[in-house]
């Protein structure tokens, strides 16, 4: 009720027209504080409203006080969004007399052209539009009446390199248009803090989530024997049916279900499963390779209740409105709570509603999925990680503030500069560097003056400025094509195949171990292999990063689980009781050797691995794994196979574990493990790679050069020790590793505060670490036995023609594992039974002229003596020879040759035949 | 006689460089690629090869300028810039395929451009036409040797090297090239030699050294794939 009666007559009456009497939450909260002219950073839930919340109080404002256009500017990050934010918007803006627009790189030139004309009040823009404005002469005219600036999504461009360009872009406006108040909207994040000094100075933090409850269950699906049954006919494991049953009824109990997977594969799979399972089940995939019309529509569909369930990766985390929702379900583990929040936000929007969430999970990320909710229910989100002193985006946006002055000195840039937070411990020198940089690249011109210089554009500035005004970088994908089938499997990004594309290295994608045989521009050409042990999985790039805490959270959940009894465990943590058995399992198991938890870490050897368990997380780990594989690299000249995931660290080496002990323990003493990586890093292709984007943003590389004619090393070599250089280092540091932490886990081993025991392997944990069954998988977990009962299943529900070599009138189709172990003719009890193809409905024919000795043709002779020699292997065999000469493809020589083998036990024949089997397939594909 | 880590060569009192490729920076930005003027950056270096050799001359084997069959705006500035801020009594450039008209932007009264040039037992030349060496070692450029590794994991290495065998008359040099950003021969797998006198070089027979002295083996002993 307050807020709404600090609003004009005007707009109370407007808003009474729409029916609008009670204000919520963040209404309530944001309203007075905006109209008192505060600068305030709301976090509250994706679609509740927050664009209201800033724009109603704004419009009045600028209603009221009859401000001159440009006098607003709404930044939001997702351009595809600002149609829709028009829509919501214009109503309001029509009836208070006020120009709204919407200024993008779709809208038309013409547009364009009328708005520097015809400024409107309101302008609706992306972050790298407001950089092309600053440069427009009239645009800029009309840019100094700004005197409100909201962000939306604000979390989503706080880590990344797009809110840095923002956060310069904001203060170089700020030199136009003086002092505006900023408003940012955001989602809930973990450190609102950071996220209010990104946006400007004395920022009220006003948080309108505090009434939203997070219900979050995690549930492991017990499998029952339905699953079996269908596990064979979706071509997946037991579980991962067991879970898909699951969301198949989540999804039927309720209204409106998203469901969140980690990766584009999995969601492709899940839907494409979940069609095979129930095909009356209104559902589809939403995720950034798709197209956008594609993505729109099913959108639009969903929030009409066409569709009852998207399943969706992060493509939706965004403020896309899709209505209201009454359950999220995230399909393995979240990574991390910050995710696990927003997505499970997205249900229960109405006041008072809690907000459901629940978790399915695998047996192998349950004490993930356990830890991150646990988190979650408790509020304890990730810090925000910001990029701060980026110097490619800080090289542009120097060129920008040149070009706003025309020509400036070295103090007015670092005075403009060091406002914006991520530069705020920025040096003169720094700053300095970038100019003198930029001189040599001729973007710039220093043009000498008493005691200092002043600096002015060069011809280059301005294509450099406009290519590099968008900073995510084009990322190419490359189709894998198997040679086997000649076909398309599946799609690698850029990045993976510059770090892992080599022919011989070995990945996996669409549930298979791959390897490598050539790569080009286009494609990756690969073939099958059975060795998925050493094999990276290729979504490991669209993987976040699971946090230090959360590994640290399940080492202590790994020993406390064995001392709770389900029913506990289930209460405490809110886990099925089937999840909490299997947690007990695995953990009973492992106590076999030892169970490695946050302080007590376990090097296992097993051939030529050596597995270290580390509660630590990714990129701990992966900072460790690294420091390890270069020491040892240094130290013996070769290569080191190195893995890492949030629970361990995975060597392929000959050298011995108390090497690596020996490793750890000194890396603490000196402090210094920085130097190591930055040596190992530089060699790396992952450097290579993140150096022509960087190089790109610092204008070194254009965006249509030829990489044919370049080696790229040369030129890296070139610009050692540049900002370009140190730009890419400081890149890698942050999104891939964490030093200072790597750092205190070494001191801590050193003063033996966390323990490290050396055990032949090979363990539980161990053997999940190997099989990179981990995480995001929709196989089961052992994918060679899982095959081998499909398999059997499959052989042994074969049904095959018998047939009485003796009397020919014995001649019907069975079923493999209904035979008798010693077939007989039940009409003339003869022993000579054949069997053959279904299809082969004329071999009884053919036996009955041999016995009437008429002359048979050349074909016919030739199908008597292999149905023949079929009945001579029953004879010595029996049972075993009917299920061998089941076998797809196995006729009765290969069979001979199988059978002849001794087999001590059924399953040792049944292997035989797979490799058969798979030998028949293998020639005749390559035949064809 | 090899300079200890560098692609250079002291022979009485000459300093031997090969392929300096002034200019190839106007082809990589046409390619896509910027890159600062290297003109002060290599003619510190070749200065202080200078002072630490005691060398008074300099003899630059040939692809001085980098741009074929012209002569580019680049070139125009940068040769005279370079050749002003070498410190030498005399520089002799062996011409190379790459130094087409190079007399018409060379006006210095120290550099004098031959085909080839002899001191005591060796001659000097870039390699991409025969001359007469008689029984003299011919130290030559145009190749830009390197030799190539490949370890246990597959990842292959790529360094640049000396190269040094005999054809049926003479012994042979193959000096690497100056310039770090040219392209390579390597010298242990596919590639062919370059110029009808490395190609009658006897290949399998002759040895590679890394600049740092390493010898590495003959290349029939060191081939890969």
């Amino acid at each position: 009720m307050m807020a709404f009666q600090l609003f004009s007559e005007k707009l109370k009456h407007l808003l009474k027209q729409r029916g609008f009497s009670e204000p919520t939450l963040p209404q309530k909260m944001g309203i007075p504080s905006i109209l008192e002219g505060k600068n305030v950073l709301i976090i509250a839930p994706t679609g509740s409203g927050k664009t209201e919340v800033a724009c109603l109080p704004l419009f009045d404002l600028i209603h009221t006080k009859q401000l001159a256009p440009i006098s607003m500017l709404y930044i939001n990050p997702l351009r595809s969004l600002s149609r829709d934010l028009l829509d919501r918007l214009v109503w309001w803006a029509d009836k208070l007399d006020l120009e709204i627009a919407v200024r993008h790189g779709d809208v038309s030139t013409r547009e364009r052209a009328a708005q520097a004309e015809m400024p409107p009040h309101i302008l609706i823009t992306t972050p790298e539009t407001l950089g092309a404005m600053l440069t427009g002469k009239r645009m800029r005219e009309h840019l100094k009446n700004v005197k409100y600036v909201v962000v939306d999504e604000i979390h989503e461009l706080v880590e990344s390199k797009r809110g840095i360009q923002m956060s310069l872009l904001l203060e170089r406006l700020r030199e136009f248009a003086g002092d505006f108040q900023r408003i940012g909207l955001s989602a809930t994040v973990g450190s609102p803090d950071k996220v209010a000094a990104f946006l400007g100075d004395n920022i009220n933090i006003i948080r309108a989530e505090l009434e939203k409850r997070y219900e979050i269950s995690v549930e492991n699906p017990r499998p029952g024997i339905k699953d079996k049954a269908i596990s064979d006919d979706l071509f997946i494991g037991p579980e991962t049916t067991a879970r898909l049953r699951r969301l198949h009824d989540l999804i039927t109990s309720h209204k409106s279900v998203l469901a969140f997977t980690n990766t584009r594969e999995t969601a492709e799979i899940l839907s494409s499963r979940l069609r095979s399972l129930n095909k009356e089940l209104k559902q589809t995939v939403h995720h950034g390779s798709l197209a956008k019309e594609k993505r729109i529509k099913s959108e639009q569909e969903f929030k009409q209740r066409i569709l009852k369930s998207l399943i969706a990766t992060s493509s939706l985390e965004l403020g896309i409105d899709i209505g209201s929702i009454d359950l999220v379900v995230q399909y393995l583990s979240p990574r991390q709570v910050t995710r696990l929040i927003q997505r499970v936000g997205r249900s229960g929007h109405r006041v008072g509603e809690v907000s459901k969430g629940i978790i399915l999970s695998g047996a192998e990320d349950l004490f993930e999925s356990t830890a991150v909710a646990n988190n979650a229910m408790e509020g304890r989100l990730e810090q925000v990680k910001m990029h701060s002193m980026a110097l490619d985006v800080l090289a542009s946006q120097i060129v920008g503030i040149v070009f706003d002055k025309n020509q400036a000195n070295p103090d007015e840039i670092y005075n403009i500069v060091k406002r914006s937070y991520p530069y705020k411990d920025i040096e003169k020198k720094d700053v300095e560097e970038i100019i003198k940089f930029l001189e040599t690249l001729r973007i710039l011109w220093i043009n000498p003056a008493e005691g200092s210089y002043s600096v002015r554009r060069r011809r280059r500035a301005f294509p450099y400025y406009f290519e590099n005004l968008s900073t995510i970088p084009m990322k190419k994908q490359y189709r894998v094509i198997s040679i086997i089938e000649n076909e398309p499997i599946g799609f690698l990004d850029e990045e993976f195949v510059a770090e892992h594309g080599q022919p011989g290295e070995k990945f996996v994608v669409s549930g298979r171990a791959w390897r490598i045989i050539q790569t080009d521009a286009q494609k990756v050409m690969v073939e099958p292999v059975e060795d998925i042990e050493s094999a990276i999985p290729a979504w490991e790039g669209e993987l976040i990063p699971v946090p230090f805490r959360i590994a640290q959270d399940v080492g202590k959940l790994r020993r406390r689980i064995l001392h709770m009894s389900e029913a506990e465990a289930g209460e405490k943590y809110k886990i099925n009781s089937h999840a909490a058995e299997e947690m007990k399992e695995l953990m009973r198991n492992q106590s076999k050797f030892m169970i490695p938890d946050e302080k007590n870490f376990l090097m296992e050897t097993y051939k030529d691995f050596i597995i270290m368990h580390a509660c630590l997380g990714s990129m701990v780990n992966d900072t460790l794994g690294r420091y390890i594989a270069a020491i040892l690299t240094e130290e013996t000249g070769v290569s080191v196979n190195v893995k890492a995931d949030p629970y361990r660290i995975i060597l392929q080496t000959m050298v011995k574990p108390e090497k690596i002990v020996e490793i750890l323990l000194s890396g603490g003493g000196n402090g210094g493990i920085e130097e190591t990586l930055t040596r190992a890093i530089e060699r790396s292709t992952l450097f290579k790679y993140r150096f022509i984007h960087v190089a790109r943003r610092f204008g070194i590389i254009s965006k249509q050069a030829d990489y044919d004619r370049i080696n790229m090393s040369k030129i890296i070599m070139q610009y050692a020790n540049t900002p370009c250089y140190k730009e890419t280092l400081r890149e890698i540091f942050l999104d891939k590793m964490d030093i200072p932490l790597a750092e205190t886990v070494l001191q801590a081993i050193a003063k033996n505060e966390i323990t490290i025991k050396v055990m032949e392997g090979l363990s539980p944990l161990g053997e999940l670490g190997i099989s990179h069954q981990f995480g995001d998988v929709l196989k089961p977990r052992m994918p060679e036995k899982e095959i081998f009962n499909a398999f059997r299943r499959r052989l042994m529900l074969t049904r095959v023609r018998i047939l009485c070599m003796n009397c020919g009138d014995y001649n019907l189709i069975r079923t493999v594992k209904d035979m008798e172990d010693q077939p007989e003719c039940p009409k003339c009890s003869s022993r000579m039974i054949a069997v053959a193809r279904r299809g082969q409905v004329n071999i009884s024919g053919i036996v009955k002229k041999k016995h009437k000795k008429k002359d048979l043709s050349a074909e016919e002779l030739k199908v008597f003596a292999t149905i023949r020699r079929s009945a001579d292997l029953v004879i010595v065999y029996g049972k075993k020879a009917v299920i061998t000469l089941a076998g797809h493809g196995i006729g009765p020589e290969t069979a001979a040759r199988i059978l002849a083998r001794l087999h001590t036990t059924r399953e040792k024949l049944l292997r035989d035949i797979l490799e058969a089997e798979k030998q028949f397939v293998r020639t005749k594909k390559y035949w064809k | 006689m090899f300079v200890l880590n560098e692609p250079a060569m002291v022979v009485r009192d000459y300093l031997v460089i090969a392929d300096v490729h002034i200019g190839i920076t106007k082809a990589l930005k046409d390619a896509g690629v910027m890159l600062p003027s290297q003109v002060e950056k290599l003619a510190e270096k070749i200065n202080a090869l200078k002072r630490a050799s005691n060398a008074r001359n300099l003899i630059i084997l040939g692809d001085f300028k980098h741009e074929i069959p012209r002569i580019s705006w680049q070139e125009r500035m940068e040769i005279p810039q370079i050749l002003s801020l070498l410190a030498f009594e005399k520089i002799i450039i062996t011409k190379g395929n790459h130094d087409g008209n190079i007399e018409k932007i060379v006006k210095d009264k120290r550099v004098k451009i031959r085909k080839s040039f002899a001191v005591g037992g060796y001659i000097f030349t870039h390699g991409h036409r025969r001359i007469k060496a008689g029984k003299k070692t011919v130290v030559m450029g145009h190749n830009h040797p390197h030799v190539k590794f490949v370890d246990d994991i597959g990842t292959s290495y790529v360094n640049p090297c000396w190269v040094v065998g005999r054809s049926l008359k003479h012994r042979l040099v193959l000096v690497p090239a100056f310039n770090e950003l040219c392209g390579a021969t390597v010298v242990n797998g596919k590639d062919a030699f370059l110029g009808p006198i490395a190609r009658n070089m006897d290949r399998k027979n002759a040895r590679v050294y890394l600049l740092d002295g390493t010898y590495i083996g003959r290349i029939k002993n060191i081939m890969v794939k």
